[in-house]
């Protein structure tokens, strides 16, 4: 003889629709469910990305104007954080929730381009050095400000 | 036997709202002090033209850079206003959460 059902208690319908809705993503306790979690990987290779574009800026302002720091001189340094920042992005953009940081390392690959695109241009002057590098720490700075306020709920 | 889940709104908005007041002060004080960063720096492109360090060519280029960091600094307030909106929303169903399940007679929340 099968078990009796035991009966559904009647919650208001609508009330239950947008807690069953609301709820649905701390059912396992996963939060956040709009952002992705903290990853200690990310933190860690932006940091290190941001230190590599930081030793590129201060060699392009010691040497910009000598032989030292004709594009050619530079080439291999572009080329490499360009494929450092591609190799974050991509594992970035891999995890759920996380579109708005491969956007953000996409602003950084753009902001690389530009500047190479400038240097290869000969259009990069010393002058320029320091709103180019404001650029980069803040770009740097709101990529670990997200990761870190990720962190905090995590 | 109904729910009169209605009830438990004002403990939700509190709750939710608890959360934000919490979030907000740390969210203002990155956007001011991103939102002044980005000031200074147009500052400091404007005075190297002024100044003839710079020409149109390479202000223009310079502050095309600078819009793509305000783009990643705007990305980061979208982020850390969605996490306080994750959180909000626990708080919230945590007000729901004993009268829910008792109701229920399972753990859905």
């Amino acid at each position: 003889m099968p078990t009796p059902r035991r009966p559904l208690p009647r919650v208001p319908l609508v009330a239950f629709l947008v807690a069953l809705t609301l709820g649905s993503g701390t059912l396992a306790g996963c939060t956040p469910r709009f952002v992705a979690l903290y990853d200690a990987h990310t933190d860690e290779a932006v940091t290190a990305l941001q230190r590599r574009t930081e030793e590129v800026l201060t060699r392009l302002e010691r040497d910009l104007g000598t032989p030292m720091g004709s594009y050619e001189q530079f080439a291999s340094a572009y080329a490499g954080l360009l494929i450092d920042t591609r190799a974050i992005r991509v594992r970035t953009a891999a995890k759920e929730q996380n579109g708005r940081q491969a956007e953000q390392l996409g602003e950084i690959e753009q902001q690389v381009g530009t500047v190479e695109g400038a240097h290869r241009g000969s259009i990069l002057v010393p002058a320029m050095i320091g709103p180019i590098r404001n650029t980069f720490e803040q770009s740097f700075r709101a990529i670990l400000a997200l990761e870190f306020a990720k962190k905090r709920v995590g | 036997m109904a729910l009169d889940l209605a009830a438990l709104i004002p403990g939700m908005l509190g709750a939710a709202a608890g959360v934000l007041d919490q979030k907000w002060p740390a969210a203002r004080a990155f956007a001011e002090s991103e939102f002044r960063k980005t000031t200074e720096n147009l500052d400091l492109i404007a005075r190297l033209f002024a100044d003839g360090e710079i020409d149109e060519q390479q202000a223009r280029l310079l502050f095309d850079l600078q819009r793509s960091a305000s783009r990643t600094v705007l990305l980061s307030l979208q982020g850390i206003g969605l996490i306080a909106a994750d959180e909000a929303i626990n708080a919230a169903l945590g007000v729901l959460k004993g009268t829910v399940n008792a109701a229920l007679g399972f753990a859905l929340i």
